[in-house]
């Protein structure tokens, strides 16, 4: 019982010591990120901000487990401009949570992740890769950099990108396809 | 294959890190001032983090685990003292005397030795009775548990206070008793 409080007290003083290094630490380029999308000083500073509250609020259990300062620091950013791009969503007009490719029904069974990845390696390289990753839309390689890069689960990415769980679901199915798609072999792993 | 499972995790990084690349530089090029409005704003922010660390340690399950370990204190201390704590044994009798031979038949009690009076309590430990011998210690004023005696079997009693034997027979369940000198 002793070991278990003071595992929590041991817990929760890392995370504040952890949130207080991350601000210190990225408050600035989390800054140029917000900057670069919402070409506002005021409006940048707000995103920074909000992204501080809402990695408060409910992220640090989850970004405490990010042992990688590389990792930690594109999970920062990567808030950061989701942040900005719906700060400057409401103010542009009210967009659907999802589009169109989230409302279709998919069966992600056909793409469980060790085939999925097995595949890939087997039919193309580092560098094919690299690029099908760079066409595809942000939503949805930051599905996959959290799935499959930090082990994040459906509903832990649900949780930071403060989205239904069945949408991140969805996105990582239809992520997958279309990284299939870009690789140009997706008709080749759902014929078989 | 032509990579493998760990190239395509790099893959996936890579990318991710390269997206944020202009903006790293551009922070290290022109840092940014920031507005005393939103250092301020980020000091509370920084301030409520702490006290929220210190509410969550004072919370509930902090209660909870300070009073369980409370409870675990005392009843150990229960345990070590028993005649502290009446709810753990129930006086049954007194032996009036010492003596020179004794014979214990009731598996049930124990022979509580003090100030030259051996006492009889029945004792519950961890649901099962058993017959444990305890002493004064002038030393402390607890009662404390003599190590030398096995009541088990009806063998003498050792007094650790006074480092004689105590002796006497106990046969009856609830108290009677016969003394042999």
């Amino acid at each position: 019982m002793i070991s278990v409080f003071l595992t929590l007290i041991d817990n929760k003083n890392h995370e504040e010591r952890l949130f207080e290094k991350l601000y210190l630490s990225y408050r600035s380029v989390m800054y140029s990120v917000a900057f670069a999308i919402l070409q506002d000083e005021s409006d940048a500073e707000d995103a920074v901000h909000d992204t501080f509250l809402s990695i408060a609020a409910r992220q640090m259990p989850l970004l405490s487990r990010i042992e990688d300062e590389a990792d930690r620091q594109s999970y920062i950013l990567k808030a950061t401009r989701n942040t900005a791009l719906n700060m400057l969503r409401k103010g542009v007009r009210q967009l659907p949570a999802d589009d169109i490719y989230e409302r279709e029904q998919f069966d992600a069974s056909k793409s469980p992740d060790d085939g999925f990845i097995n595949y890939i390696c087997m039919k193309h390289d580092y560098k094919q890769v690299v690029e099908a990753i760079r066409r595809l839309d942000k939503k949805y390689s930051d599905v996959l950099y959290y799935h499959f890069v930090l082990g994040f689960t459906a509903m832990e990415v649900a949780k930071i990108q403060d989205k239904n769980v069945n949408t991140i679901k969805k996105q990582l199915v239809r992520g997958k396809k279309l990284l299939l798609e870009e690789l140009g072999s997706l008709n080749n792993v759902y014929d078989r | 294959m032509s990579m493998t499972g760990r190239e395509f995790i790099l893959a996936l990084r890579s990318v991710a890190a390269e997206e944020f690349t202009d903006a790293i530089k551009e922070c290290e090029h022109n840092p940014h001032e920031f507005s005393s409005e939103f250092i301020l704003r980020m000091d509370t922010l920084l301030r409520r983090e702490r006290r929220l660390s210190w509410r969550i340690i004072n919370s509930i399950t902090s209660n909870v685990a300070a009073a369980l370990l409370i409870l675990a204190l005392l009843l150990t201390n229960t345990l070590v003292y028993p005649s502290g704590n009446a709810a753990s044994s129930d006086f049954e009798g007194t032996l009036e005397d010492v003596c020179a031979s004794a014979q214990i038949h009731d598996t049930a009690h124990a022979f509580i030795v003090k100030q030259g009076v051996a006492s009889l309590y029945k004792e519950d430990r961890a649901s099962s009775f058993k017959n444990v011998v305890y002493v004064n210690d002038e030393n402390t004023g607890f009662m404390r548990e003599c190590p030398y005696m096995d009541a088990e079997y009806g063998e003498c009693i050792y007094n650790c206070h006074s480092e004689s034997y105590l002796c006497a027979e106990y046969s009856e369940y609830t108290g009677s008793q016969n003394i042999t000198h």
